[in-house]
């Protein structure tokens, strides 16, 4: 069951797996109208909250695939509901700190050949500086002697076993716990463990809005995938697909069936259709509440 | 606003017009003697001057102007109306026509009418299934200047050309726009 919180007259849909599922699953595509965290001043790619259009809401109440919530609770406040953010918010430090050493480790072992030919290197000029210093006295100290037995040129230098220990000892040492270093979440949904009841939807109230929510659910029984057709000029659009993949057939039209029309207001509708290569749907209810749908297009002829 | 004395002033002008010899010799699909079609259309009796005088201009426009190979009349009694049936070419479909006014009342259940009431031509209707009522019915709306813009309406869904066919459609009309340059170019 998928929630759908009602809040100051607008029905949102906040959790992350509901908003795919309502899309790829129940052909309901709503708006996208919260800022993203980390791409606030732009308005082309928005994220959640999913705003949904009181006809797509109507739609999957009747339909029993959501249900609607009160979006105007505030959150629980008090001591238990304080510690349980903090606890909370130190386990996750606590995962952040593990993943930081497993990365650094495993960054260690990609650039371990690396580090081997560093280090031959490094003890190859010693080597020849202490041999040009002086020839008899040769200072160990300053030499790791194991390299005495490696054959320096022939091999791909690489680091021991122990070598490996030792850096990544040293590792777990340096990688502090940082606590302003860390990332901390906030919770685009709010979670709660609390059961709450479902509230009323008081829509459609008007012929005008009746009409709308008949026709939406009819076009979208009918298998299509609908959205508002402000842009247009029209009451939704209508898409044969997914609207990602596919432009809109249609421009829907609602209009009561014994509503005036002037002559002029098809040539407005077939106008405006024809320009952005869209038949325009004329939608209206007959006598017996089925919806019928008239199609308007220029002729082509003048 | 036109009043109604307007409304006869013209009516007297078109008929003076329509006595015009050329306009009396107008095609018909049926008939091969000369028929008077604004007579034939006020014949019908439906006492609509307005929409017989829009039909009257849209026989005109498009017998004489365009050059439609067929042109007739068919009343609609249903509706009391004036009805056109024809074809721009002979490789043509035949298509409905319902000339209408600037001013004439429409709403969704008359668009609605139009469909279910406005018939084919009976001989037309035998060649097609027998219970098929007419689903598309061209529109001609015409202006207080007598411009007419057409306009197709279609019971049911019909999806816009995919964008294959309207490049293609493009290409054509580019075509005819040179060809019709160059045809005007030669006569000067």
């Amino acid at each position: 069951m998928i929630d759908l919180y009602l809040c100051h007259g607008h029905v949102y849909v906040w959790n992350a797996t509901d908003a795919c599922d309502l899309r790829e699953h129940h052909r309901i595509v709503g708006t996208f109208v919260g800022a993203l965290p980390r791409l606030p001043r732009q308005n082309v790619r928005l994220g959640r909250p999913l705003q949904l259009m009181p006809e797509e809401t109507t739609v999957l109440l009747n339909k029993g695939i959501a249900r609607l919530l009160d979006g105007n609770v505030p959150p629980r406040t008090g001591e238990d509901v304080s510690q349980a953010i903090t606890e909370h918010r130190q386990q996750s430090f606590r995962e952040q700190a593990e993943m930081c050493k497993s990365d650094r480790k495993r960054k260690l072992h990609e650039m371990a050949s690396v580090i081997a030919k560093g280090r031959a290197a490094k003890r190859k000029k010693l080597a020849q500086k202490a041999m040009e210093e002086s020839s008899s006295s040769v200072s160990s100290s300053d030499v790791s002697s194991s390299t005495w037995d490696q054959p320096a040129d022939e091999e791909e230098p690489s680091l021991s076993v122990e070598e490996m220990r030792e850096l990544e000892a040293k590792l777990e040492e340096t990688t502090g716990y940082n606590e302003q270093a860390f990332l901390v979440q906030i919770l685009t949904e709010q979670v709660t463990e609390e059961t709450q009841e479902a509230i009323p939807w008081n829509y459609p109230n008007t012929d005008k809005e009746a009409l709308r929510c008949n026709v939406f659910r009819d076009l979208w029984e009918k298998g299509y995938f609908l959205t508002s057709g402000g842009k247009f000029g029209g009451d939704f659009l209508v898409y044969p697909g997914d609207p990602f993949r596919y432009h809109s057939f249609y421009i829907a039209v609602c209009q009561q069936r014994t509503e005036k029309m002037e002559a002029l207001d098809i040539v407005r509708l077939g106008r405006l259709g024809s320009n952005v290569k869209k038949t325009v749907l004329l939608c209206s209810e007959s006598e017996t509440g089925e919806i019928n749908y008239t199609s308007l297009q220029w002729t082509g002829m003048n | 606003m036109a009043s109604s004395g307007e409304n006869k002033t013209r009516a007297v002008d078109l008929t003076s017009l329509l006595e015009h010899p050329k306009v009396i010799t107008a095609t018909t699909n049926k008939t091969d003697c000369p028929v008077n079609i604004y007579k034939e259309m006020v014949a019908y009796g439906y006492n609509n001057q307005e929409q017989v005088h829009v039909a009257m201009l849209v026989v005109l426009y498009l017998s004489e102007a365009k050059q439609w190979a067929e042109l007739d009349l068919q009343p609609c009694p249903a509706l009391q109306m004036v009805t056109l049936y024809g074809r721009p070419t002979q490789a043509d479909n035949l298509q409905v026509l319902v000339p209408l006014g600037k001013q004439a009342d429409l709403s969704p259940q008359r668009l609605r009418d139009f469909l279910t009431h406005v018939s084919l031509p009976q001989d037309e209707l035998e060649l097609e299934e027998p219970d098929l009522m007419t689903r598309r019915v061209t529109l001609a709306i015409c202006d207080t200047d007598s411009t007419i813009t057409f306009y197709r309406i279609t019971d049911g869904f019909v999806p816009p050309d995919p964008p294959e066919v309207v490049a293609e459609k493009k290409a054509k009309k580019r075509q005819w726009k040179k060809r019709k340059g160059q045809r005007t170019q030669h006569q000067q």
